[in-house]
């Protein structure tokens, strides 16, 4: 190898040893990412019973019976209003917060990790707490409920509820992330813009509309394709807080992902369940490539 | 450099799909799951020992696995068992493995391409269908196990195991369905826990007494209706029959819960629990056992193997009372876990003798002597259900004397089944749907499920 590489100018020998770092890595990415996702997509050609051996060819009979499924088209609307719901919740809720912990002179440090515990802590913890909290008979919001003289709700018992309920513990669970990325979005824009700005006699409510909300393009585009895509992929809360996982009542609360889980681990049709995670991913894909589209419209000044 | 960018989306795209495939975690096993049974108190861990060779017969040795998914008590009898056998049986050796049940049914599958796996397996009846289906269970032999004696000898819901006249699994023990109530409850309301109801219609009278409501919410249910755990059950198997009606046809090709008047006016009665006699509300307690444990709910109806878990953590008196009758009769559900001979064994004659002797051993009325007590299941033989220690049990008599009458279901997806009766419900209470409409519509579904499946026969 020594005696080899002699022949090799500097540069070429960088690029060998660049190659082989980089090897490892993209060995791992292909046998754990790419050749999986591959095999789940040939999974749902077949009509895949965990435990038969003969698993016959189905060709694209999976996705016609996923078509004239309604629990299947009901969990993707959920899917998607999960997603409508939450992520302007939590941009606004981030951008609000984040904006006041930068004005926050004591304790800033203090505060950021108050509102980032949330978002480190287990989402099935939260979601249990939130479902006590849900809890019509003695949780404690029924009792605030009470003590306002409002009428008490049944919540996750509800079928109208139920999805919007899931979504407040999801945002209150993400927003401590939008709040550390916004605060890092804050803290790049550099304060000659809104001296400047001062100085032309410029009050709050403008320098926020024309200068903070402008230069935080990239973050709030950032966080929309982030917060689009896991809220998607929503699982691990609707599986804790619907009545015994089964994204009801009334399937109001299943998404995507439980649909595929129920599918696949409680009605074991591996086949069907895959070409819901077909599905899945062509949705991911097209929004990922309409959002970067959008992303590379860059605001400059 | 756009193509580039291009790949990158793509591969990018291709994790976060891969990433959402979610890892099997649910927090609650289905129904089916027993984790509720009693937890056994003298079922002393005993190692298998190997019995000493000097008794040895000529013949060769041979080793057999055998699989089950863990419950604690139910390992440490099985581990006893086996001892026993084995010293019986000085030639056969048998490894007993087990799962957490919810990768139960993933590690069979796992290890049929494989080619290894048990010889002898623990199954949920329900199952049965699907495993015989796919080639996975061998038939019985006839000659150790006369299809005419198993009828003889075992309680009627074993039949379910029964597929073009050949008996597939044996059970060591059964459950079935019976009424839990608070005795406080009943005292306070002026009913006498002694005399308890008899039929449906006493049930819901007796569940109004002791209906408490404050403030226009109900803070005591008499009767806690809560389909996702047995209440499905009691609908689909006992109250249809209860009414005059059937359940499913001759051959469980075609479900029958709309067919007849009988099922119809059986999920009135369902409904009616929580619109007419306003005895439940979906909300109280959480579900049935924990409304019942939090003397929310006065009655539940549960099985056999709840007994354990009432007994350690229920702070009031209770009792159980046999399944009521309804107008035209009395019905009962029954299921079990039961115990398969695979094909892989069948395969191989000397591991097929052994697994037979095995099996023979497992439902034999001695085991099930011993099962009883420390599972908390009821013996799967008619003789055994005569012995006095469990016939005058007054936890365990009410729900022998329903078990003649109790039927097992023929499920092809019990989740799938279950959720259509949920939704179903949950329609006529939530959004108030038609009752009949809606049980029509829950008939639809899980008949399409049935379809699908003897399509694929």
């Amino acid at each position: 190898m020594a005696v080899r590489s002699r022949g090799l100018t500097l540069g070429q020998r960088r690029m060998v040893w660049a190659y082989i770092f980089l090897f490892v890595p993209l060995v791992f990415f292909i046998s754990i990412r790419v050749a999986p996702t591959l095999f789940a997509m040939s999974v749902s050609l077949f009509q895949w019973d965990i435990l038969s051996p003969e698993k016959p060819w189905m060709g694209l009979e999976n996705y016609r019976n996923l078509f004239h499924d309604d629990v299947f088209w009901k969990a993707l609307t959920n899917t998607l209003l999960y997603v409508a719901l939450s992520v302007p919740l939590a941009l606004v809720f981030g951008l609000s917060v984040a904006l006041l912990l930068q004005r926050a002179i004591h304790w800033k440090g203090f505060f950021r990790a108050l509102y980032f515990i949330p978002f480190v802590t287990s989402t099935v913890a939260i979601s249990w707490v939130w479902r006590w909290m849900y809890e019509p008979t003695f949780g404690p919001l029924n009792k605030l409920l009470a003590l306002l003289g409002l009428p008490e709700q049944t919540f996750l018992a509800n079928p109208d509820q139920a999805l919007p309920s899931i979504v407040v513990a999801i945002t209150w669970q993400a927003v401590g992330f939008y709040i550390i990325i916004f605060l890092a979005g804050l803290e790049a824009i550099p304060s000659d813009f809104y001296d400047a700005a001062k100085i032309d006699g410029a009050d709050g409510w403008n320098l926020f509309r024309h200068i903070t909300l402008p230069l935080l393009n990239p973050t709030i585009v950032f966080l929309t394709v982030i917060g689009t895509i896991t809220g998607i992929q929503v699982f691990t809360q609707v599986l804790n807080m619907s009545y015994q996982g089964m994204g009801g009542p009334l399937n109001s609360t299943k998404s995507l992902v439980l649909f595929i889980y129920q599918q696949a681990f409680q009605s074991f049709k591996m086949g069907y369940a895959a070409a819901g995670t077909v599905v899945l991913f062509a949705i991911i894909l097209l929004i990922t490539l309409i959002q970067l589209r959008v992303t590379s419209r860059r605001v400059e000044y | 450099m756009k193509r580039l960018t291009l790949l990158a989306i793509v591969a990018l795209a291709l994790v976060v799909a891969a990433c959402s495939s979610p890892t099997p975690a649910p927090t609650q096993a289905p129904a089916a799951n027993p984790t509720t049974a009693p937890a056994a108190t003298q079922a002393p861990a005993a190692n298998p020992t190997t019995a000493p060779a000097a008794t040895a017969a000529p013949a060769e040795k041979v080793e057999i696995e055998y699989w089950q998914y863990f419950y604690e008590s139910k390992k440490n009898l099985m581990d006893k068992l086996i001892a026993e056998f084995e010293a019986q049986n000085p030639n056969i050796t048998v490894v007993q493995t087990t799962f957490p049940y919810e990768q139960y049914n993933d590690k069979v599958a796992a290890s049929v391409p494989a080619g290894r796996g048990p010889d002898v397996i623990n199954l949920y009846y329900g199952w049965l269908p699907r495993y015989i289906n796919s080639g996975y269970l061998a038939p019985l032999p006839e000659a150790d196990f006369p299809a005419a004696e198993i009828e003889k000898d075992f309680v009627p819901m074993v039949q379910i195991a029964k597929v073009d006249g050949k008996y597939y699994a044996l059970p060591t023990a059964v459950r079935n369905l019976a009424i839990f109530y608070n005795k406080d409850l009943y005292t306070a309301a002026g009913l006498d826990p002694a005399n308890p109801p008899k039929t449906f219609e006493e049930l819901a009278a007796a569940a109004q007494k002791m209906t408490k409501v404050e403030n226009g919410k109900m803070t005591v249910a008499g009767w806690r209706v809560d389909l996702t755990n047995q209440d499905h059950n009691l609908y689909r198997e006992i109250l249809i029959r209860a009414y005059g009606g059937t359940p499913q046809s001759e051959d469980h090709k075609k479900i029958l819960w709309n067919t007849t008047p009988g099922g119809y006016e059986a999920w009135q009665f369902l409904v009616d629990l929580t619109t007419k006699y306003k005895v439940s509300e979906p909300t109280i307690g959480q579900d049935g056992p924990t409304a019942w444990l939090a003397q929310q709910a006065a009655m539940m109806v549960s099985g056999s193997f709840y007994l354990g878990t009432a007994k350690s953590k229920a702070t009031f008196n209770y009792g159980v009372f046999p399944m009521p009758a309804g107008p035209k009769a009395t019905a009962n559900f029954g299921s079990f876990w039961t115990h398969g001979i695979t094909t892989k064994a069948a395969k191989d004659p000397a591991k097929l003798a052994a697994s037979v002797k095995f099996l023979k051993f497992l439902t034999s009325a001695e085991v099930m002597k011993q099962w009883t007590p420390a599972i908390g299941e009821l013996p799967a033989r008619a003789e055994v259900l005569q012995d006095p220690t469990f016939a005058n049990d007054p936890l365990l008599a009410p729900f022998l004397k329903t078990l003649p009458v109790s039927y097992a279901t023929f499920f092809v997806d019990e989740a799938a089944d279950r959720t259509a009766l949920v939704n179903a419900y949950d329609s006529v209470i939530l959004k108030g749907v038609d009752p009949k409409q809606a049980l029509d519509e829950a008939v639809k579904i899980v008949q399409k499920l049935f379809d699908d499946y003897w399509a694929s026969q």
